[in-house]
């Protein structure tokens, strides 16, 4: 006889719904145009694909004068060949991201302290004003035709919605950002439906956990990367709390 | 209950909650214009991932255009299929992907396989799950999904939108029997189950409809 196991599974989960991580370090004053152009050829060997982030202003003058379009550039976003990896590289610091299938922490610790040693030597701005680690996951709930979902079921954070109506909800967003326990940490947690659904015949549901930390920040790249380190087990612990055990039978 | 905290964080500076939704700004207000810019901002920070890549005009050369498809169905991947494939499985996609976007194979004249038809692939490939098909391309700018065991053959054109084209062979009693129609892909469970061996490729696709 077949027993259908009920087994909650636990982290590491064979199938962790991150769809992407990021450590991004934000520096006080911007680097010139000429900095970070030198920058990205330094990681042309690792990000061969690279893209120049733009903005685009355009100016009409009304009394009859001519119309000037200028491209402002904004920084950077380079690219492993797999487009896995990802580094943005802006006027006021580097985020290193790493897109699903999510290989764990110390590879994206590894490429993100890469990522600022360069940026260390290229840079004239190098005080930190704020770490921030952020994790992006999706949650895919399965379906049926007909069937209404409970959200709750899945989740702990959404929004608390008086009954004007007996409908079920057809969208939300919610977002809170509160310090953490542990000190100079807080955090910003965001859910809401992913619209349209990218999967057939399923509910998505996305956690933006952002973990950051905006003072006593440490100056020493030693101290520096523990600090990024502390912000591991803190994502991963407000991660828990955020799901229920239904959801964690989604990621075996 | 839900609590806020509106006490300030020190003495020397006053209480600012800072970048908060609230409520709508009025239209008139400039400063009110502002503050919902810079609070939307933060509430709508887009992901690294998620900057527009820009767009290669029809000019570019073909080398460039297949680079840029190679590239944008990887990331596709990546953002769609999430936990769905494991390292081996997106690294056979991603074999196959560079295999028929391969420079060589094609000339200048040819449509460069479209992100819409990729789109579909991977959510009729993630949706009906089982055995992974092959892949071919058409001189439209479609993928192309087949399933092969002896006699036995389905074939599947994915258009954009989650439109797919299907033409089914199947062996009965050694004689060919074929059929072919159009529909979404969410309805090919549905749509083949007539025949056998769609069941035997992908049986969770036919246990979930049931």
């Amino acid at each position: 006889m077949a027993i259908m196991s009920n087994t909650v599974p636990k982290p590491p989960y064979p199938r962790a719904p991150i769809t992407e991580g990021v450590i991004h370090l934000t520096v006080e004053g911007k680097a010139t145009p000429a900095e970070l152009e030198k920058l990205v050829k330094r990681f042309a060997k690792d990000y061969p694909q690279q893209e120049t982030l733009a903005a685009l202003s355009v100016g009409i003058n009304t009394t009859g004068g001519v119309t000037t379009v200028q491209q402002q550039p904004q920084g950077y976003r380079v690219k492993s060949t797999d487009q896995a990896d990802i580094l943005l590289v802006l006027p006021d610091g580097i985020a290193a991201s790493r897109l699903a299938p999510y290989p764990g922490w110390e590879q994206l610790q590894e490429r993100s302290r890469a990522a600022w040693a360069e940026w260390r030597d290229s840079v004239a701005h190098k005080i930190i004003k704020r770490i921030g680690v952020r994790y992006i996951n999706r949650i895919d709930i399965p379906i049926r035709q007909s069937e209404i979902l409970d959200i709750e079921e899945y989740l702990r954070i959404v929004p608390r919605v008086p009954e004007f109506s007996k409908r079920p909800l057809s969208g939300f967003w919610a977002q809170v950002t509160k310090p953490t326990d542990i000190p100079h940490w807080s955090v910003s947690v965001t859910s809401n439906i992913v619209s349209p659904a990218p999967l057939i015949n399923h509910v998505s549901v996305a956690l933006d956990i952002d973990v950051f930390r905006i003072e006593q920040i440490p100056g020493r790249d030693a101290d520096l990367w523990e600090c990024v380190d502390a912000a591991r087990s803190l994502k991963n612990t407000i991660f828990e709390s955020c799901i229920t055990d239904e959801a964690r039978r989604l990621f075996a | 209950m839900i609590q806020l905290n509106i006490a300030p964080p020190s003495r020397r500076q006053p209480y600012d909650p800072g970048s908060f939704l609230g409520a709508l700004p009025l239209p008139s207000s400039d400063a009110s214009a502002k503050r919902w810019q810079a609070a939307t901002e933060i509430l709508v920070k887009p992901a690294p991932s998620a900057f527009p890549t820009p767009q290669s005009p029809n000019q570019t050369p073909l080398a460039q255009r297949l680079f840029d498809a190679r590239a944008a169905f990887k990331m596709k991947t990546a953002t769609l299929a999430a936990a769905h494939f494991n390292d081996a499985e997106r690294s056979r996609l991603f074999k196959q992907i560079d295999s028929l976007l391969d420079n060589e194979s094609w000339d200048s004249d040819d449509v460069v396989t479209t992100e819409a038809s990729f789109t579909t692939l991977l959510r009729m490939v993630l949706f009906l799950g089982g055995r992974r098909p092959g892949l071919g391309v058409t001189s439209t700018g479609n993928f192309i999904a087949t399933w092969t065991e002896g006699d036995d053959r389905l074939t599947i054109e994915c258009k954009p939108q989650d439109r797919v084209r299907w033409v089914l062979v199947q062996n009965l009693d050694g004689q060919p029997e074929s059929a072919a129609g159009e529909t979404t892909a969410k309805r090919l469970p549905e749509v083949l189950s007539p025949y056998d061996p769609p069941k035997r490729w992908f049986p969770h696709a036919y246990q979930a409809a049931a």
